[in-house]
């Protein structure tokens, strides 16, 4: 089942001058695909396209089947809320929060009850090897650590689609190796699809396929 | 907590998170909010107390008669007595008591006829201690508890009063039970005539009206019957009771609100730095689905707290502060229109709650700002963008600033509303929005300019960067010197106002007190008593050149509004401006009209009653009604707000018959000195007339100083709410620098990294808040001059009827701006120290936050 395509995309933050144009793509369910690009190619505005987080300046995005350009601002955020999840390079957890708050927002947003938001987060943390660091604020967590909490908000709620922009980008080789691994055992044990944008060529092999941004279009 | 709602859990997590992260500045920004409310709570509370005492006060002397009826000059010949109860069926009057008011020096002796007053006012009726038979006795005085009290006498003790000129000796014969709080006494009416020397006189006429008949349906009787004499209801007392010092409460009722505005930039700069921090957590949110909606609100909590607790936390801190102020100062904030008494604390809890209303709506107000910085349409740019400031104010506001600007002059053009400034009071407050506005593009302008100026010279690098900073950054310049332009134009404004109306009392004194010595007028207002031989014995004294003497009487021209002050004195109306402070020339009648009655009316008679200089008005001078004069000039006259009529001697004398005087002046020969004179003075009247041997003599020179100090002290409350609303300013400067500091600790970690000292960063963030705050005082100065100039041409006309001449306190200006620089910079200073230091700055190049 197909839960993202994009239908002749293009982008253009000033007038005529195009970061990619003509640009289509198809997302399966629990499929896992990972973008790479030279810097300043727009990886990072496709994704947010691709979030309904940026409106294309021409094309169409389709979210499980349903064009979304006509959407409101509100149904864009209601859909980013409970069906998408984000991991970030700069991990971006809120700083006065514990590890297990941060890891609950997303599910009360959604307007669950605080026990079930906190039952939910403490199995994922504990599942990523956090169970001693659960009320841990984030300056007293290590990189690592903190990723993995980042991971655990972006899964915790269930969503259809994972967007990860340079997940491992701050951390050393070892640490990303093995982050990324569990970001996509995670990924694949729920069958939530995941869109990563990364320089790494290693990151990349180990994704399911590979697309390559160019201002012509996508290319396997 | 759990069983909150999900996005209300975390709703709270955040507020919590929010405030402890920043908790020093919240609570700096919610204590000077709470400061600004104090202020306010307590000089209401204190005008309030006062006036509801006041008013009790002046109640229990009425004895809370349903109306009464006054002549305009005060007394009225006891025969009316008669002529009034003859004519009580047709005006639907039940009974006439008359009143004999006389005031003494130590309290205030009502003089009554029992048997009338039993039915019109009752709670004035005293209980003798030896039966009713001492009701009637001549020298039986009775007395409220309160006076009992304060005179430090009891039932049967002997008292002495001072009434003018005159000694009486009287005895405590009881009390007033229904007078107990008020310090007042009562007597039968023949005995006080006799007592005080008034046989044939009575103050008033208190009244008790026939059930249906209404004070308003008896006013409009006699008016049709063009009778002379006023009926006052309880309602025109309490008006005329509050006209008093309405404009002095108001007044200073504004200065509080300004310390409190004051505060309100503070919470500003304070949420505005909390929510710069926030600006990517709360992008973050947006990402994850945070609604726009509850992100506002998360911010709008922010302030909304912060002014919400400041408002509560004023509000009990203003009730001790009252209640302090009145312990040691009694009801009088300054401005004597309260005796220095110590009314008991009169809450008005509607009031209480409009300022702790006022304080949160303030601290919601203030995250409007922040508000609408943020895209919420782009969370990811806003996430990439971290704190780094996005948004730099253009013209928006300036455009928004000239229409303040139009506002205000529009405001100017309007007339006062219920008898006071409100407009003028809206026009300066336009015009500080104005400033405050046009901030943004003034600082952008000026460090714009100066930048490109610094490329062509060889300054210090640290001169360069602090001028790029606050040419790249102006909004994040414009919350730290926002509270501290606004504290500082009000202070400026009211620095020029007072120095102008100090300057102009100064010289006024001069032009008013051209005798070298006088009697005090405390001892004599509003009273006869000096005749002839008094005149006569006071010539006699060696070195005396001439004695001249005026008779002083209060003068009600309309029920419902104060008396004026109408003085009787030689007048030279060949040339008029050596007996009056003319402003302007004078307009004496034609050639042909110079039989007409000239009289001279303060500013204040123009004002209230319409007179105009070289037209006709009427005064109730006579018996037979309204006396038609020619008003030869307005003049200033600092020390009666209601409004003084000024004529002569024997146009006085002629139309009221009244042939008493009630103050003395004394001009000496030349080389004569005073003091020695004036204990001549004293020696001679001790021998001759030990009555008057009480009688206090001033000389102008110390008139003049006690003038001032008087006038010193009615603004000491004025210097008071300035300084804390500079103190809040300066508290500003701190809180914005320290926070901003927080802020950029990256930028000066790079800094630091590239080789600039620790004294070159400390001295950057001195030299970036050293150049914001000149611009600052300079800018404050234009506007607060230009504020002084509404306050001095309008706000002062309109609320106390009288005009003054600029004049700019250079030196003291100079002063302030000074210290206010120095502290403001030593601040900044301390709060580089604290949040520079060199191992913070290391961390802030590795952390992401």
């Amino acid at each position: 089942m197909v839960v993202l395509s994009l239908l002749s995309v293009g982008h253009a933050y000033l007038p005529g001058e195009w970061l990619f144009q003509g640009l289509n793509f198809e997302l399966v369910q629990g499929e896992h695909v990972a973008i790479q690009g030279a810097s300043g190619c727009g990886k990072s505005t496709l994704l947010n396209i691709m979030a309904g987080l940026e409106v294309p300046a021409c094309g169409e995005v389709c979210w499980s089947g349903q064009p979304t350009s006509a959407w409101s601002a509100e149904r864009r955020r209601s859909c980013r809320q409970s069906e998408m999840g984000f991991v970030f390079q700069a991990f971006h957890l809120l700083p006065h929060l514990s590890a297990l708050q941060n890891v609950m927002v997303p599910c009360l947003l959604g307007g669950q009850s605080g026990q079930a938001c906190a039952f939910a987060a403490r199995s994922l943390l504990c599942d990523l090897g956090l169970q001693k660091r659960l009320d841990a604020k984030p300056a007293s967590l290590s990189g690592g650590e903190q990723q993995r909490v980042a991971l655990a908000r972006a899964l915790v709620h269930h969503p259809k689609v994972v967007f990860a922009d340079e997940p491992t980008g701050n951390l050393d080789t070892t640490t990303a190796a093995k982050t990324l691994a569990l970001l996509i055992d995670l990924c694949s044990s729920r069958q939530t699809s995941l869109v990563v944008v990364t320089h790494s060529d290693d990151a990349a092999r180990s994704m399911g396929r590979t697309v390559r941004l160019t201002p012509e279009g996508l290319v396997c | 907590m759990l069983s909150l709602k999900g996005h209300q859990l975390l709703f709270v997590w955040l507020l919590k998170g929010a405030t402890v992260q920043a908790r020093v500045r919240w609570l700096v920004a919610l204590t000077m909010v709470a400061i600004g409310v104090m202020l306010a709570v307590a000089i209401h509370t204190v005008n309030h107390s006062a006036l509801a005492s006041f008013g009790q006060a002046l109640d229990t002397v009425n004895g809370q008669a349903s109306a009464q009826l006054v002549a305009p000059l005060g007394d009225m010949d006891d025969s009316q007595i008669d002529v009034w109860d003859s004519r009580r069926a047709g005006l639907g009057i039940r009974t006439i008591s008359p009143v004999l008011v006389v005031r003494t020096d130590r309290l205030t002796v009502l003089g009554l006829d029992f048997f009338k007053a039993a039915f019109v006012s009752a709670a004035l009726m005293p209980s003798a201690a030896d039966g009713a038979t001492d009701l009637f006795n001549a020298k039986a005085l009775f007395l409220s508890a309160a006076a009992l009290n304060a005179l430090n006498v009891r039932v049967g003790d002997s008292i002495v009063l001072q009434h003018g000129t005159k000694s009486v000796a009287l005895v405590v014969a009881g009390e007033v039970p229904g007078a107990a709080s008020q310090v007042i006494g009562v007597m039968d009416i023949g005995s006080a005539q006799w007592a005080f020397k008034r046989l044939g006189v009575v103050s008033r006429l208190d009244l008790r009206l026939e059930d249906g008949q209404t004070p308003q349906g008896l006013r409009a009787a006699l008016q049709a019957q063009s009778e002379t004499l006023q009926v006052v209801a309880t309602q025109d007392r309490d008006r005329r009771m509050s006209l008093l010092s309405r404009a002095y409460r108001v007044n200073l009722s504004v200065l509080a609100m300004v310390a409190l505005l004051t505060g309100g930039f503070l919470v500003s700069t304070a949420v505005n730095l909390s929510i710069v921090r926030q600006r990517a957590e709360l992008a973050l949110l947006g990402v994850l689905g945070a609604s726009e909606p509850w992100l506002r609100r998360f911010v709008w909590a922010q302030g909304g707290l912060i002014g919400a607790l400041g408002g509560v936390l004023g509000v009990g801190m203003g009730l001790l502060l009252a209640a302090f102020l009145m312990r040691w100062f009694g009801g009088d904030l300054g401005g004597n229109y309260f005796a220095s008494n110590q009314p008991p604390m009169v809450i008005d809890w509607l009031a209480m709650a409009v300022l702790a209303l006022a304080a949160t709506l303030m601290g919601l107000g203030s995250a409007w700002l922040p508000l609408s910085q943020i895209n919420w349409r782009q969370p990811m740019a806003v996430l990439r963008s971290g704190q780094a400031e996005t948004r730099v104010f253009t013209t928006p506001t300036l455009k928004w600033s000239l229409m303040a600007v139009s506002l205000s002059l529009g405001l100017l053009l309007l007339p006062t509303l219920d008898e006071l400034p409100w407009a003028a009071y809206g026009a300066i407050a336009a015009l500080l929005c104005a400033g405050l506005l046009a901030m943004p593009w003034v600082l952008a302008q000026l460090w714009g300019g100066l930048s490109h100026t610094l490329v062509h010279l060889r300054v210090p690098a640290v001169y360069r960067l602090a001028v790029w900073r606050l040419a790249q950054a102006p909004s994040a310049a414009t919350p730290l010197i926002t509270g501290t332009v606004a504290a500082f134009s009000l202070t400026v404004a009211m620095m020029v106002m007072v120095s102008s109306f100090r300057t102009s009392v100064s010289d006024w004194l001069g032009m008013v007190l051209p005798a070298d010595l006088y009697t005090s007028s405390q001892a004599m207002a509003d009273q006869s008593g000096f005749d002839a031989k008094v005149q006569a014995l006071i010539a006699s004294v060696p070195q005396v050149q001439s004695v001249e003497t005026s008779r002083q009487r209060s003068l009600r021209l309309a029920y419902d509004r104060p008396e004026v002050m109408l003085v009787a004195k030689p007048l030279n109306l060949q040339d008029p401006m050596q007996s009056v402070a003319l402003v302007g020339l004078p307009k004496l009648p034609p050639e042909e009209g110079q039989s007409r009655l000239v009289v001279f009316g303060s500013e204040a008679m123009a004002d209230v009653y319409g007179w105009r200089a070289g037209q006709e008005a009427s005064l109730p001078l006579t018996a037979q009604g309204e006396q038609r004069v020619w008003v030869g000039g307005l003049f200033r006259d600092y020390g009666r707000q209601h409004g003084t009529v000024v004529m002569s001697t024997p146009d006085y004398e002629r139309l009221t018959g009244d042939r008493s005087r009630s103050s003395v002046s004394v001009w000496l020969a030349k080389g004569a000195d005073p003091a020695q004179v004036m204990a001549q003075i004293q020696t001679r009247v001790q021998a001759q007339m030990p009555e008057l041997a009480h009688l206090k003599w001033i000389s102008a020179s110390d008139i003049r100083q006690l003038s001032l100090q008087i006038f010193d002290r009615s603004f000491a409350m004025t210097y008071a709410l300035e300084a804390a609303a500079l103190f809040v300013a300066l508290f500003s400067v701190a809180a914005g620098v320290t926070g901003q500091l927080i802020l950029r600790r990256r930028e000066f970690g790079v800094l630091a990294h590239l080789g600039m000292s620790e004294p070159d960063r400390w001295r950057l963030v001195s030299l970036e808040v050293g150049l914001l705050l000149v611009v600052a005082v300079v800018w404050a100065t234009f506007l607060g001059v230009l504020m002084s100039q509404i306050l001095i041409h309008k706000v002062n006309p309109e609320s106390f009827h009288w005009t003054m001449n600029t004049h700019f306190a250079a030196g003291q200006w100079a002063l302030i701006s000074a210290l206010l620089l120095l502290i403001g910079v030593q601040t900044a200073r301390w709060a580089a120290r604290q949040g520079l230091d060199p191992r913070r700055l290391a961390e802030s190049l590795r952390a992401d936050w």
